[in-house]
């Protein structure tokens, strides 16, 4: 095939443009020294990012996404990768529909996951809370670390592990002397992937959260009081964090879907 | 045989007059360079009808880029190449009279072998009949009868390669290009394989040209051999001339096992390995004598008889291989350097053993003395 | 072998735990909640379709608006998606990867993030109307920009974006480039060959991206209320309502399921349209 021609490096260049520029422009403007968000920019500041870390609900947000961000990625990591551990040594027929079925919730929207959730912990009577919430975020970030594991482990050579056994480990030894180092890279990844996933979630939260707060949750209560400057810093250190951790992520895993 | 599959040429069984006439493939000074990196040095080279052409040459020596040329899928930077006449120089692979068989095959992996076979004369939109009926031939043609159905991802190696020549051989291309077509298949279906290549061949009477690394393969296949190094032909015949007659030592090195021998010649005489001398004209310089293994033989004894036009060096067994219809012996003559001589006579074997003293002579018409550049 | 098959079955809990237990029976509870009615502010077990009818005849214009909007978003994605890995795997040389990485990082940029800026660019006192009349290009604020079905469009599209390229760039990542030469060897030009090699393998991930583009969009209420304005009620704005002032679980259900099998027919429509003149012939 030949190489693109102009009017295929325009068309690409547009498309990078339109996704790329919205995000510069938000960390442009939130060290503008402008209270309302637009040209020409007056200087440049740190205020508001003072003013986001005085702010009295930002720290509680801050240690309650933490929180959730921290367990959902060891949970669904541990839980995940032993699925598709377990998965990797099934017939191949299996293995693909349990992938399918366990990869089911990533097509449900989340405003429908939240929902239904809602409704459900209501009807056993279970108080809203964090936990409710990590709960919910396990439901879709799982899916996201079997798909990453189990890809890795189809090019997993099984003779490692058996030449292990056969030199008298036990099935755990093995395990973390042979299996865990070599798709160490993957399994880091996709944790990684996972904390993203669940530290940028707003919808499913804002359902099982009850009354509690995270960062999304707290910028939703800012957007809905109208345009503060604040609003950029806490958007740019949610992006920077998200981007962040699945930069590493993708780094570590080579996923590229 | 009858078969009906036959490429738009006449039968082969011409004359070597007419062949030389009217070459089917003609290449007047193509070469191909990337900036400043040269792939193939200009050359000409001219492939008659019916004729089995093998381009040997290790990986990195232009024969793949000079294939690509002839098929239209890379552009030469200079020259032009005729088929049948025509100048297609500037033409698209797909307006070539040429099929290719691709390393690799590059089946379509989401088509049935029929599907895949069918593809070129459903764009010629030929009727179905039609299409139907050569697609049968072809399928017969490949050993492949009832696989019609089958997806390509399903088949074997062997099955898939044969998939690759029919979809290319459907299209009756007045020549086929094969690009490494066995490389892929393991040793016993490389050798079915060749045979399965020789039988199309003979069976269809076309014109083959085909690039390989592997010169048994080059041997077993082809009528003709170009060997190439460096972007260059180095020698141009037949399997038989290229092996007895190799005209450079990187020739008589890549076809075959061969010994070689640096020596010196000097006003007509030949001086190698300090005591060995013999008459042989030609210009001064530092020269390689080439001898196969299977050419020289081994006596034992204090003064054996030998020929009076043979030559003799004298030696010590080092190694003895028995490789079952030889058995292959290293001789480590005056100097340390190693013959290696193979020979078939199982009383040889039993009176031979390691450290034992022996004489290896071959009769002077059995080497070649190459002259170094 | 027996004591493999129990361990594999072991390993299999913990996920299939948070899978059933917090997954697929909610869901299916969620389901059986649509057939319910709520009186005085109480559900009330039930089996009546009443909340269907209600869906279909009250809201059949939220419904079509948002079905009409989502299928916009799709089409639209997909198309330039598909253009851009294409672009990334088959036109750009050794700039293809790093081009995509670029394209991808935007994909973990933030869901409210994305759209609040949105809201920002498009906004009358926003960026793109401030910078419109710095430059003398108009002299007082363009409000048009905001609150209307193409900010909604506008912004789905670039959050839904990486998410579509994605698994198009997956399936264009196996094509193997040998048969793209047999097919010019064998007679056809580069339509042809795009035609006949490039898209049936890259049918499923075209499939995956115009479904989870679709799915995403339909069940999307964050940015319909936030740059859609009023006249913009894509049927998650009234789903949510359902589970905040007005409380009618049921009825939120029923709209739930009704978008999700409405939503599934879509996708099977589009992925057999597409099969259709991608099949081999």
């Amino acid at each position: 095939m030949r190489r693109g021609g102009i009017l295929w490096h325009g068309f690409a260049g547009l498309v990078l443009l339109f996704m790329l520029t919205p995000l510069f422009i938000l960390v442009l403007f939130c060290f503008s020294r402008n209270a309302l968000l637009s040209f020409p920019i007056a200087g440049f500041t740190l205020d508001w990012f003072r003013k986001l870390f005085e702010h009295p609900q930002f720290w509680p947000s801050l240690r309650n996404s933490l929180i959730i961000t921290v367990t959902v990625g060891v949970v669904s990591t541990v839980a995940g990768t032993m699925a598709a551990l377990a998965t990797a040594r099934l017939r191949r027929a299996w293995s693909i529909s349990l992938t399918l079925l366990v990869t089911l919730p990533v097509m449900l929207p989340p405003l429908m996951l939240g929902v239904a959730l809602l409704s459900y912990f209501a009807s056993i009577g279970m108080r809203l809370g964090l936990p409710t919430v990590i709960m919910s975020h396990l439901v879709f970030t799982q899916p996201f670390v079997v798909a990453i594991v189990a890809a890795r482990m189809a090019s997993f050579d099984h003779a490692a592990v058996e030449s292990a056994r056969d030199l008298g480990a036990s099935r755990l030894r093995a395990f973390f002397n042979v299996t865990l180092p070599i798709i160490r890279p993957s399994v880091i990844g996709a944790a990684l992937i996972a904390m993203a996933l669940s530290l940028d979630d707003f919808v499913v939260t804002l359902f099982t959260i009850g009354g509690g707060s995270t960062l999304p949750i707290f910028m939703w209560g800012m957007l809905r009081k109208g345009v503060d400057p604040t609003i950029n810093v806490i958007a740019v250190l949610l992006m920077l964090l998200s981007i962040g951790i699945s930069l590493v992520g993708l780094r570590a895993t080579r996923y590229r879907g | 045989m009858g078969s009906r599959i036959e490429m738009g040429a006449p039968r082969a069984g011409r004359t070597a007059a007419v062949r030389a006439a009217s070459p089917l493939v003609l290449l007047a000074g193509v070469g191909k360079s990337y900036g400043a990196m040269t792939a193939v040095e200009p050359l000409d080279l001219a492939v008659g009808h019916g004729e089995f052409l093998a381009i040997l040459g290790p990986s990195g020596c232009g024969k793949t880029t000079l294939l690509k040329m002839i098929g239209g899928f890379l552009a030469p930077s200079t020259g032009t190449i005729r088929i049948g006449g025509a100048d297609v120089t500037r033409l698209g692979p797909e307006r070539r009279p040429t099929n290719m068989v691709f390393q690799g095959y590059g089946l379509f992996p989401h088509m049935t072998v029929a599907q895949n076979v069918a593809y070129g004369l459903r764009l010629q939109k030929r009727p179905a009949g039609e299409v139907a009926e050569r697609v049968a031939e072809a399928l017969r043609l490949g050993a492949l009868e009832g696989f019609d159905a089958r997806p390509v991802t399903a088949l074997s190696g062997g099955q898939q390669q044969r998939v690759a020549v029919a979809r290319a051989l459907v299209m009756r291309p007045k020549v086929l290009l094969l690009d490494e077509p066995l490389a892929a298949l393991d040793l016993k279906l490389r050798k079915a394989m060749q045979e399965e290549l020789r039988r199309i061949h003979r069976s269809i009477g076309g014109t083959f040209i085909f690039v390989t690394h592997d010169q048994e393969e080059a041997m077993g296949l082809a009528s003709r051999i170009v060997v190439m190094e460096r972007g260059c032909i180095v020698q141009d015949g037949t399997p038989e001339e290229i092996y007895a007659e190799p005209k450079t030592r990187f020739v008589s090195g890549f076809i075959g096992e061969a010994n070689m021998l640096p020596g010196r010649r000097e006003r007509g005489l030949v001086r190698v390995n300090g005591s060995l001398c013999f008459p042989d004209p030609g210009p001064d310089g530092p020269i390689t004598l080439m001898l196969r293994p299977e050419a020289a033989r081994v006596a034992t004894g204090e003064s054996p008889v030998v020929g009076i036009d043979s030559l003799a060096l004298r030696g010590q067994v080092r190694d003895i291989v028995f490789l079952g219809a030889v058995t292959r012996y290293a001789i480590a003559i005056e100097g340390g350097t190693l013959l290696h001589v193979t020979d078939s006579d199982s009383e040889l074997r039993r009176r031979l053993e390691v450290g034992v003293p022996v004489t290896v002579h071959w009769p002077q018409r059995s080497h070649r003395v190459i002259a170094e550049a | 072998m027996r004591d493999a098959r129990s361990l594999a079955n072991l390993m299999l809990l913990p996920s299939g735990l948070i899978l059933v237990a917090f997954f697929l029976l909610p869901v299916s509870y969620f389901f059986v909640v649509s057939f319910w009615r709520v009186r005085s502010y109480k559900l009330q077990a039930d089996a009546t379709l009443d909340q269907y009818v209600e869906v279909f005849t009250g809201y059949w214009v939220p419904l079509l608006y948002t079905f009409a909007v989502a299928l916009a978003i799709a089409l639209a994605v997909t198309l330039i998606a598909f253009g851009f890995a294409f672009y990334c795997r088959f036109r750009a040389g050794r700039y293809g990867m790093p081009l995509l990485f670029l394209a991808l990082l935007t994909l973990f940029g933030g869901y409210l993030t994305k759209i609040y800026t949105w809201k920002t660019i498009l906004g009358a006192e926003g960026i793109l109307n401030s910078a419109l009349m710095l430059t003398g290009l108009t002299d007082a604020p363009i409000t048009a920009f905001l609150f209307n079905p193409v900010a909604v469009v506008i912004t789905l599209a670039h959050y839904t974006l990486p998410i579509a390229i994605l698994p198009i760039f997956g399936s264009l990542r196996g094509i193997d480039e040998v048969p793209l030469d047999a097919a010019r060897d064998l007679g056809a030009g580069p339509c042809r060959s795009f035609r006949d090699v490039v898209l049936p393998q890259a049918w499923p991930g075209l499939v995956t991206a115009f479904a989870l583009t679709f799915l995403f969009a339909a069940g999307d209420y964050v940015t319909p209320m936030l740059v859609g304005g009023p006249n913009t009620s894509m049927i998650g704005v009234f789903i949510q309502s359902q589970f905040g002032h007005r409380v009618d679980a049921p009825l939120g259900s029923a709209m739930s399921f009704t978008v999700i099998a409405l939503s599934l027919a879509v996708i099977l429509g589009f992925a057999g349209t597409t099969r259709y003149f991608t099949r081999v012939r």
